[in-house]
């Protein structure tokens, strides 16, 4: 029996029901394909037995081709694989063009993963920001909630509870097709305000987000890439402090970063 | 000091480094502390990065067993990942990945998925305990947890999983490499959950179990058969 439970906040019903319609039509109708891929993604380094993550994304359109996905998202992870992350997803319909939607993620290893999305929390403004956050229920529980709002419109929560995952890292992603493959797959997303949370005794405490950058092809943080804030022409880096960073379409064409490793930090399954 | 006596000297300081080159070099195949595991890895190109992570959090001893036995002539270890608190701080854990091909692995976009799918390579993951005297009691508490959720939730699981005892004593559980499924689930308005869609993930097989004496969980995961992964496992010693 799944101890997954919905809590769901349904808000501007009218107002979507249009865009639900068109959702579910473009999903029947989509097919959507695991495309190789780069993970940009930061990860807090420094604390890897937390009990949370929280933060906000600047989501933008991106690029890419049919029948594929982009999900942005803060997530933990531990060290069985098992994840849980909330954020912001762009696909693309090929009719109707790219959508977005709120993004709960879910992978368990024995299972599967799911990406779980509802029906009226879709059309996000190019640049708004969501907030995002996925946090023990408990201390010690194996209970996680996940929750991703956008501007107190829209909102998905969404709780699971994974045997033995307690713990783990926290971090941040964005997903994109491979540098060398195109420029015009770009992910224009900034991640801002990130925190991991700790229990003190029963009491759920949080603190800076101390960002580690890894990504599993390169990620560099020389000058000229500092050009996040106009949209063009970065990868992965900090943008104004360690609890900021960007993502965006690739300057090089060849694998030579900064550090370039894998460091099995990655949300499993995406 | 006379000759004699310099000549001594010297012999005793070679004889005495060559022993401890041995012992050193023994322990290397045996087993050996993080610290010492990770020295010998940077001589592999294949682990420089992560270990220059690895090696500023490197918490309470920590031993590596590496498998002896591995499935097919020309394994050998081609990448490493860690995540590991600074300062002694408990928790984290590291994956050691073994391939029979040319070249490191996790190098060039790869992900765990991918190299152990795509790439067959082999995963070896040794969970760090919360504290040093490990996370369970003994490896049927370990092991007897988890069989306990799996029994619970069997239905949503797609591993068949089996309770399985290695030849050492030591307890697990583990499961062949089997088909998962990639879901996108859809939250109606009234509240229910709707499948829109699903696709096959096929994913690999695993072993775990607690090493009593170490106080550690091994994972091993690799797209082959349960029976190998237990081989690989008991070779962990």
């Amino acid at each position: 029996m799944s101890r997954s439970r919905l809590e769901y906040i349904k808000r501007g019903q009218l107002l979507t029901y249009i865009m639900a319609m068109v959702l579910s039509i473009a999903l029947l109708t989509n097919t959507v394909v695991y495309a190789a891929t780069d993970t940009y993604l930061a990860v807090n380094g420094a604390n890897v037995s937390e009990v949370g993550v929280s933060g906000n994304i600047s989501t933008y359109t991106p690029s890419f081709g049919n029948n594929d996905h982009r999900d942005y998202m803060l997530y933990i992870v531990n060290g069985n694989g098992h994840t849980i992350g909330a954020g912001v997803q762009w696909w693309k319909h090929p009719y109707y063009g790219l959508m977005n939607r709120l993004i709960v993620y879910i992978y368990q290893y024995g299972v599967g993963h799911s990406h779980i999305f509802a029906e009226d929390n879709s059309a996000i403004p190019n640049g708004a920001s969501i907030t995002a956050s996925v946090i023990q229920r408990a201390p010690n529980s194996t209970c996680w909630d996940a929750k991703a709002k956008y501007y107190g419109t829209k909102e998905l929560i969404y709780m699971k509870c994974i045997d033995g995952f307690t713990t783990g890292i926290p971090g941040a992603v964005s997903r994109t097709l491979s540098s060398q493959y195109n420029s015009s797959n770009t992910l224009k997303e900034r991640f801002a305000n990130l925190n991991y949370y700790y229990w003190e005794g029963s009491t759920l405490k949080w603190k800076d987000f101390n960002t580690t950058i890894a990504e599993m092809k390169c990620f560099s943080d020389v000058d000229e890439n500092y050009q996040s804030r106009i949209g063009t022409n970065w990868v992965i880096t900090y943008i104004n402090s360690y609890k900021e960073f960007g993502t965006g379409p690739p300057t090089y064409t060849t694998d030579n970063c900064t550090i370039d490793i894998d460091a099995g930090w990655d949300p499993t399954g995406e | 000091m006379s000759m004699n006596g310099t000549f001594i000297i010297i012999a005793v300081l070679i004889v005495t480094g060559a022993i401890v080159l041995t012992l050193i070099v023994a322990n290397i195949k045996a087993t050996q502390t993080m610290d010492e595991e990770l020295k010998v890895l940077s001589e592999n190109p294949c682990v420089q990065n992560a270990l220059a992570i690895a090696q500023k959090n490197i918490p309470f001893d920590i031993k590596i067993r590496v498998p002896t036995y591995l499935p097919a002539e020309g394994y050998r270890l081609a990448g490493i990942t860690g995540v590991l608190e600074p300062g002694g701080s408990p928790g984290g854990w590291v994956s050691l990945y073994y391939w029979d091909k040319e070249g490191c692995l996790l190098t060039s976009g790869i992900n765990e998925h991918d190299a152990i799918m795509q790439y067959k390579a082999v995963k070896v993951t040794i969970l760090i305990p919360h504290s040093p005297d490990g996370d369970y009691k003994n490896g049927d508490e370990f092991a007897s947890n988890y069989y306990s959720y799996y029994l619970e939730n069997k239905e949503e699981f797609k591993a068949d999983v089996r309770l399985v005892t290695l030849s050492n004593g030591y307890k697990g559980y583990g499961n062949d490499p089997f088909i998962g499924i990639g879901k996108w689930i859809k939250i109606k308005n009234d509240g229910d959950e709707e499948v829109v869609q699903e696709e096959p993930y096929p994913e690999p097989g695993e072993i775990k179990f607690f090493h009593e004496k170490d106080r550690v969980v091994y994972i091993v995961r690799a797209d082959m058969p349960l029976v190998e992964l237990i081989k690989i496992a008991e070779s962990i010693k």
